[in-house]
C-alpha cells in the first residue's frame, strides 16, 4: 500500500530525518505532506486525503494530543490511523489516545525497522 | 545517588549518540560539583576546536521535581551532527539546521532521561531553546540540587547537566 503520509513535528530537521526514515524503513509513499505543528496539520488535513499520520506530541500553538482531539470532531478524520513519534515515554499518552486512532508510539531516537514493523503490523491488522 | 544519577546521564547520552549520530562518547571526570552550583572552568576539558563558541540547548520540565536539562556543544561538532544528522553530502549545515538539531537532541535526551531518574513520575517538557555563545557559561545558577556531566564526543568537549529548582 503506498501512503498518503502526514509528518507532524515542530522541527525541521525532524521532518526531514522521519521522511527519509520512512523511504530507508521500505513503506511506500504516494505523498508526503509537512507540518510544523497541529494547527498546520489540520489545514492540510482539509485539503489533501491523509491515510497516515506520525506526529509528535510536543509542539507550539496546537501540540499533538490537542490536534487528535480536534480530529474527533470530524467523521473523516476520525478513521485516520496516527502514529505518535515522540522523545517522551509516557505509555500513558498511549493508553488515553488508544481511542483516537492512535494505533502505535515510538520513542526518539528509533530505528527505521522499529517503524517498518509497526507499519507492517497496522497494515496486518488492517487486513485482518 | 550523584554517582547514580550521573551514571544515568552517560548512558541516556551513550544510547542517543549511538543511535542517532553514531558517534561513541567518553565520559570525563570534571564538572562534578556535588551540593554546590556547577561553574564551568575557564577552559572546558578535553578540548577540541572550540573556533565558533558553543550552543547551549536548554529545556524546562515540570512534574514531581522541576528543573533544567541543558547540553553544551561546541558550534563546530554541532554542525558536523547536523550535517550527518540530515544526510548532508557537499553542502554544510545552515545555522538555523545546527541550532534546529541542538534543539530537538536536548528534547530527545530530556524525554528518555527523565523517567530513567524518576520511573514513575509524570513530566511535561516546556519547548527546547538554544543560546549561542562564545563562553559556555553558568549552569542553572542558584540550583545547589543536580548533576553534570562531562564528556569527549569525538575529541571534543560536551556537557549535558541536569538541575532541578529550589
Amino acid at each position: 500500500m503506498a501512503y498518503h503520509l502526514l509528518i507532524v513535528d515542530d522541527s525541521p530537521t525532524m521532518r526531514k530525518v522521519i521522511r527519509k526514515t520512512v523511504t530507508l524503513s521500505g513503506v511506500e509513499l504516494d505523498e508526503c505532506w509537512e507540518a510544523g505543528d497541529g494547527r498546520e496539520a489540520l489545514e492540510i488535513l482539509r485539503c489533501h486525503p491523509i491515510d497516515l499520520i506520525l506526529t509528535d506530541i510536543n509542539m507550539p500553538r496546537l501540540n499533538g494530543l490537542e490536534m487528535l482531539k480536534e480530529m474527533q470532531k470530524e467523521q473523516r478524520w476520525r478513521k485516520i490511523p496516527v502514529v505518535l513519534i515522540t522523545s517522551q515515554d509516557n505509555h500513558e499518552h498511549f493508553r488515553e489516545t488508544a481511542a483516537w486512532g492512535v494505533k502505535g508510539y515510538l520513542q526518539k531516537p528509533f530505528h527505521p525497522e522499529t517503524l517498518r514493523d509497526l507499519l507492517s503490523r497496522m497494515e496486518e491488522e488492517k487486513r485482518v | 545517588m550523584f554517582e547514580e544519577m550521573r551514571q544515568s546521564l552517560v548512558s541516556v547520552m551513550s544510547k542517543i549518540f549511538e543511535t542517532m549520530f553514531f558517534l561513541d562518547i567518553e565520559p570525563q571526570e570534571m564538572g562534578k560539583v556535588p551540593g554546590s552550583p556547577v561553574a564551568l572552568l575557564p577552559n572546558p576539558p578535553g578540548v577540541g576546536d572550540q573556533s565558533g563558541g558553543f550552543i547551549r540547548s536548554s529545556i524546562r520540565f515540570e512534574g514531581p521535581r522541576s528543573g533544567m536539562i541543558s547540553l553544551i556543544l561546541p558550534a563546530v561538532l554541532a554542525q558536523l551532527m547536523a550535517k550527518n544528522f540530515l544526510g548532508l553530502e557537499e553542502e554544510e549545515a545552515s545555522e538555523s539546521q545546527t541550532c534546529d538539531m541542538a534543539r530537538e537532541l536536548a528534547n530527545i535526551i530530556s524525554g528518555n532521561l527523565l523517567p530513567v531518574l524518576d520511573r514513575k513520575g509524570s513530566y511535561s517538557l516546556s519547548l527546547p531553546k538554544t543560546e549561542p555563545s562564545a563562553y559556555p557559561g553558568l549552569n542553572h545558577p542558584g540550583s545547589r540540587s543536580g548533576c553534570a556531566v562531562d564528556l569527549d564526543v569525538e575529541g571534543h568537549w560536551v556537557q549535558l547537566s541536569i538541575f532541578f529548582d529550589e
